[in-house]
């Protein structure tokens, strides 16, 4: 005598507990961080210098193309920067509005040698120069944020420091002010940052918005 | 049938359960309270990110200047030191809380009165800040500094080191401070010492 098994139907099967969930918990926890994730590029990427674009050793020509955004859209700014090395050790500063004071508590004002090669065109003036020492303290001229320094030739000539970003559509990008005389193609500047007279410095950096930003390193 | 009871029984526990979390366990605090450092006048309030020195406390009805300014109720002026010291630093927040937990921002009429300041590592930097105040609001007073600046819902120093500075007025103080009438000369906020400053 043979028995035919009857397939279990929806009533008869057995129950088995569900697992789609586990599938689904990685996926919720993922979208969770994706949720929050903005605060990581605005709270800490974008505010401070967190993307190197290039390196050398001092002595070294590095060469640099860094995007950013201007009034008319994208575009970019090439140069070539060399540090040439550290100098100076004066009290003499100035505060912000060019007014010369006296450095205290053991700080003084410090040259950075650079060298520049830049076509003309290319919109070079308000760049930061940070000093770093071994500690990975940061001295600073030259950032919109920065209270004492001069804050738009640091990294260009003074008399003719090129042209400046565009911030207006109808402005064309690379044109000079009347009578200004256009950038030459290599030069040298010397911004100086107030800086304690011990610390020992490892790199420079050159920033034009953060996050981007050069080394230039120093010898150890 | 009894299966399906015990989950919907379990379901309704673990929201239950989630509620109590949120309403009994202090969450906020932990997630957005600041640290705070407490501190008195005179005494250097190290900060994860610069040192605040509260150098002095005036309170006046008159801040000189060109035109000098007159306050609403009395100027409680408060001289400060500051320096960044690991990188140059914006101090966006100062403000005054008074006994009361009311909070004081600081006024920009008088000459020389800031509200914020841009610090470069090592550098000692002199500012000071104004607030335009009923006389409830001296006995007790705080000046609080951070970075970020305030909100209403202080979002802006979430998670961050802020100074808590007690200026010192005692309540019996508060009458013969309200009563005097010596205008203040407020100096340039800056690297330059108040008293070497030029104006």
């Amino acid at each position: 005598m043979s028995t035919t098994a009857t397939p279990p139907t929806r009533a008869t099967r057995p129950r088995r507990p569900s697992r789609w969930w586990m599938a689904a918990l990685p996926v919720a926890v993922a979208a969770m961080l994706v949720a929050n994730g903005y605060r990581v590029p605005v709270f800490w990427y974008q505010s401070g210098q967190h993307h190197e674009l290039a390196s050398g050793d001092r002595g070294e020509w590095v060469r640099v193309t860094e995007e950013y955004t201007d009034a008319i859209g994208d575009t970019t700014r090439t140069y070539e920067v060399r540090l040439a090395g550290l100098g100076g050790e004066s009290t003499a500063y100035e505060d912000d509005g060019g007014d010369e004071f006296t450095l205290a508590d053991g700080m003084v004002a410090r040259t950075v040698d650079l060298d520049f090669r830049a076509a003309p065109d290319q919109a070079l003036k308000n760049c930061a120069v940070t000093l770093v020492d071994d500690e990975g303290r940061q001295y600073r001229v030259g950032h919109i944020s920065d209270g004492i320094g001069p804050s738009v030739t640091n990294c260009v000539p003074e008399e003719t420091p090129g042209p400046s970003v565009v911030i207006f559509e109808t402005e064309r990008r690379g044109a000079l002010p009347p009578k200004e005389k256009p950038r030459p193609t290599e030069w040298s500047s010397s911004p100086t940052i107030a800086v304690p007279k011990d610390a020992r410095f490892v790199e420079v950096r050159i920033s034009f918005e953060n996050p981007d930003y050069v080394t230039l390193r120093l010898p150890r | 049938m009894r299966r399906s009871i015990a989950l919907a029984a379990f379901v309704l526990a673990a929201m239950g359960i989630g509620r109590l979390i949120t309403d009994h366990v202090p969450t906020g605090d932990v997630a957005d309270k600041p640290f705070t450092h407490a501190g008195v006048v005179g005494e250097k309030v190290a900060l994860d990110y610069a040192d605040v020195t509260v150098t002095g406390v005036h309170v006046t009805p008159t801040i000189m200047g060109n035109p000098a300014s007159a306050a609403g109720g009395r100027f409680l002026v408060v001289d400060t030191e500051l320096v960044a010291t690991r990188e140059p630093v914006f101090m966006a927040g100062f403000f005054l809380v008074d006994a009361s937990d009311h909070r004081w921002i600081s006024s920009t009429r008088g000459s020389e009165c800031v509200t914020n300041a841009k610090l470069s590592t090592g550098v000692r930097h002199y500012a000071s800040f104004c607030f335009d105040v009923p006389k409830r609001a001296l006995s007790g007073a705080r000046l609080v500094a951070t970075r970020g600046m305030w909100t209403s819902h202080e979002s802006e120093f979430r998670r961050d080191d802020l100074a808590d500075v007690d200026l010192g007025i005692a309540a019996a103080e508060a009458d013969t401070l309200w009563a005097g009438t010596d205008p203040v000369n407020v100096k340039e906020s800056g690297p330059v010492p108040p008293a070497e400053a030029r104006r």
